[in-house]
């Protein structure tokens, strides 16, 4: 796993992206961009050079299962790998956003390890 | 209205139904048709006067709740700091977004801690790794000099101890800053109590507009078929208009203030 890699966290929350960051910073990642929710994300993931995605669900304008759709269906962005950190929890939310090809799934509130587990597991399974 | 008042409603209405009834079968028996659909007439009427003026009394209830609340938190001492700010929010909705606001001020407050903590663990950490060269130094020269070692295993024992309290520190460090996505949580919590309190008073002030077409036209009977779908507009109409209302929640003070207004000067114009 590049450490350099460039990651976009999308939460409509100022806290949760702070926290992201940091934990994020912490394991080593320290390219990292922001966007408020899915609206504004698209244009930095189309204007290129985003390695990974890091969604919350429940934003304004463009929700984040939405954003993956988004980003699944376009040819340019389809290859990113997306994490979804979400207060969703409901089975068929999970279902939806793994059917709509979501590579991992974390429920708020979680835990450091638990993102450092999710995130190793994704670049396993890409380099595997 | 009290419980008590809405007990004495319900039994009077529920007396003058008896009393009605009775007429009714008493008109029946003397075989009075005309008189007893008359009577049929009043107690359908009876039934909408009496659902009307539930619906409005809780309409105003509601709304009145609303308004209090706003009123209530505004005079306790507890947040005699805020009062300036608090002053200037008019309503409901506008005080909970004021919560997400003063719960994401202070778990950036927090966490700007937490950073400042993190850089002087790491300002410590780059220390210890200077520490560790003279050691390395230290190990070095012991060996043409066996008089240091003593003094080079003391050196080591310290770096080691140190070093273990401070990965544990930046641990504690990393849950307060974890522990601060609590906002996240109450504040989408918050965002949805906003909107079902935004959602409720216009639903209740929607179905106070039907009622009041329904009370207007009254009894009449005829054209059934029209009225019921003259009513269902109403409705659409105005369920499509208030369905702005919940986008402009906290965000523009002077548009929620007017609806306020606007909700009462409704109520009030249909004697609530």
């Amino acid at each position: 796993m590049n450490k350099d890699m460039k990651i976009l966290v999308v939460d409509d929350f100022s806290t949760m992206r702070r926290i992201i960051k940091n934990l994020m910073r912490d394991l080593g990642f320290t390219n990292i961009v922001e966007a408020d929710d899915g609206a504004t994300a698209l244009p930095i993931l189309k204007s290129g050079g985003i390695d990974f995605l890091v969604t919350d669900w429940n934003m304004p304008k463009m929700t984040g299962i939405d954003l993956l759709k988004h980003v699944r269906n376009d040819p340019e962005l389809r290859h990113i790998p997306i994490l979804m950190v979400t207060a969703e929890a409901k089975r068929e939310q999970i279902i939806a956003a793994a059917q709509a090809g979501v590579n991992g799934y974390i429920i708020k509130p979680f835990t450091a390890a638990v993102l450092k587990e999710k995130i190793d597991k994704i670049f396993e399974r890409l380099q595997g | 209205m009290s419980d008590l008042e809405i007990y004495q409603d319900q039994h009077r209405f529920e007396e003058e139904l008896h009393l009605r009834a009775e007429q009714l079968v008493e008109l029946l028996n003397q075989g009075q048709m005309a008189q007893a659909m008359e009577l049929v007439q009043q107690l359908n009427e009876m039934r909408h006067q009496a659902l009307y003026h539930e619906v409005g009394t809780l309409t105003r209830a509601v709304h009145n709740a609303i308004v209090g609340f706003t009123e209530d938190v505004t005079s306790t001492d507890l947040l005699q700091d805020s009062k300036q700010h608090i002053a200037s929010i008019a309503d409901a909705s506008d005080r909970l977004s004021y919560v997400i606001e003063l719960t994401e001020n202070n778990a950036h407050k927090t966490i700007d801690e937490v950073d400042e903590a993190l850089q002087q663990v790491s300002m410590i950490e780059q220390g210890f790794l200077r520490r560790k060269e003279l050691i390395d130094d230290l190990s070095a020269l012991k060996n043409d000099h066996p008089q240091l070692e003593a003094l080079y295993e003391k050196a080591c024992r310290y770096a080691d101890d140190h070093s273990a309290s401070l990965a544990d520190l930046k641990q504690r460090l990393t849950g307060i800053l974890l522990a601060q996505e609590y906002q996240d949580i109450t504040g989408q919590l918050i965002k949805r109590v906003i909107q079902l309190v935004a959602d409720i008073e216009d639903k209740l002030v929607g179905l106070m507009a039907v009622a009041a077409r329904v009370n207007n036209l009254g009894a009449l009977p005829a054209t059934p078929d029209d009225e019921s779908g003259s009513d269902i507009k109403q409705a659409e109409s105005t369920a499509n208009v208030q369905a702005e209302g919940p986008q402009m929640k906290g965000r523009n003070q002077g548009e929620v203030a007017s609806t306020q207004d606007d909700v009462d000067d409704l109520l009030s114009s249909l004697g609530f």
